[in-house]
């Protein structure tokens, strides 16, 4: 006499021998089983042939493995990708700041004391800036989202200090006694606004594709 | 019978798209997909699961568990943000190449 709970029982015990050992799928999967189960049932199937039809339609244990190690491997890939880009893109950003306005003072910079390290350091904040970009394009999750935004509200801080109301004094962060030339604070307020500018361009892009989504979905349901 | 290449590239904007007539679980999008394409679109079960897993890694779509009204325990998928402007992308991109096989076939009748 065919068993239809041992059966299932021992249906879940070859997917944790093929490796497939997470609660949730699991029972995800033996939800699915159950419910075809229950449809080739009521057309009239008896309850064996039931089972053994809906068995096959779930597929080879060791192809469903296989494919949700693919996943697995990836999100894994995926997430220590994007941890180690922010913190290095942090890093060069932070320190490229830093070492430009505290050793080598770039935003109150003079032509005449030029030296080949500020364009170097220049180049650096230029990579930090082009990295926080990149990684809040790839950023699929909003906890990213927001961390770049912050960034990019810091870069623009930073901007406003670059260009300062005079007259100039030594007070606070960034304070400075005397002037950059014109052309070059308003540069480099640019570059540290370009961020800003992206990241506005790119979330305009998201809500007009959003609402074409939209308006596709009503289309469809009339 | 559609070659597996078709289904495997179909199965994204296909759930995507079902998901954004509101939330489902796996079972029903499977008997939806059939039903649409009077079984021509055949999936081996087992295998939408790795793609909702996908999904959801890739913060597409969003899960969550909850009984069904015969009191059985299942897990309902629904769109996230991202989920509908993939899912516009995929219209896109599917809409291009359907309108230059149109227009390559219709070229053949004249």
């Amino acid at each position: 006499m065919f068993n239809l709970e041992q059966s299932v029982s021992e249906w879940r015990q070859q997917m944790l021998a093929a490796g497939i050992k997470t609660p949730v799928l699991l029972e995800e999967l033996e939800i699915h089983l159950r419910e075809e189960i229950e449809r080739q049932m009521k057309s009239g199937t008896n309850t064996q042939m039931a089972f053994e039809i809906s068995v096959r339609r779930i597929g080879q244990p060791k192809i469903l493995k296989h494919e949700f190690q693919k996943i697995e491997r990836t999100s894994m890939k995926r997430s220590f990708m994007l941890i180690v880009g922010w913190l290095a893109a942090c890093f060069i950003l932070v320190a490229g700041l830093f070492r430009a306005e505290w050793v080598l003072n770039l935003f109150n910079w003079n032509p005449e004391s030029w030296d080949w390290s500020i364009p170097v350091s220049a180049a650096g904040v230029l990579v930090g800036i082009t990295a926080v970009w990149f990684l809040a394009k790839a950023s699929r999750d909003s906890a990213s989202r927001v961390a770049s935004l912050l960034v990019c509200f810091f870069l623009v801080w930073l901007a406003i200090q670059v260009l300062p109301a005079e007259p100039l004094d030594h007070s606070g962060f960034l304070g400075r006694s005397e002037s950059s030339p014109l052309w070059y604070r308003s540069g480099l307020a640019l570059l540290l606004c370009v961020p800003v500018i992206f990241w506005s361009w790119w979330e305009r892009r998201r809500a007009v594709q959003m609402r074409h989504s939209t308006r596709g979905n009503q289309y469809v349901q009339t | 019978m559609i070659r597996k290449e078709l289904v495997a590239a179909s199965a994204e904007p296909l759930v995507l798209s079902l998901l954004s007539k509101g939330e489902s679980y796996g079972y029903a999008i499977i008997q939806e997909v059939k039903a649409r394409s009077d079984g021509k679109l055949n999936w081996t079960d087992g295998m939408l699961y790795p793609v909702l897993h996908r999904m959801e890694h890739r913060g597409l779509i969003k899960s969550r568990w909850a009984e069904s009204e015969t009191g059985r325990k299942r897990k309902y998928y629904s769109l996230k943000k991202d989920g509908k402007t993939a899912m516009a992308r995929h219209h896109e991109q599917w809409s291009l190449v359907h309108s230059v096989l149109a227009g390559l076939r219709k070229e053949q009748y004249v």
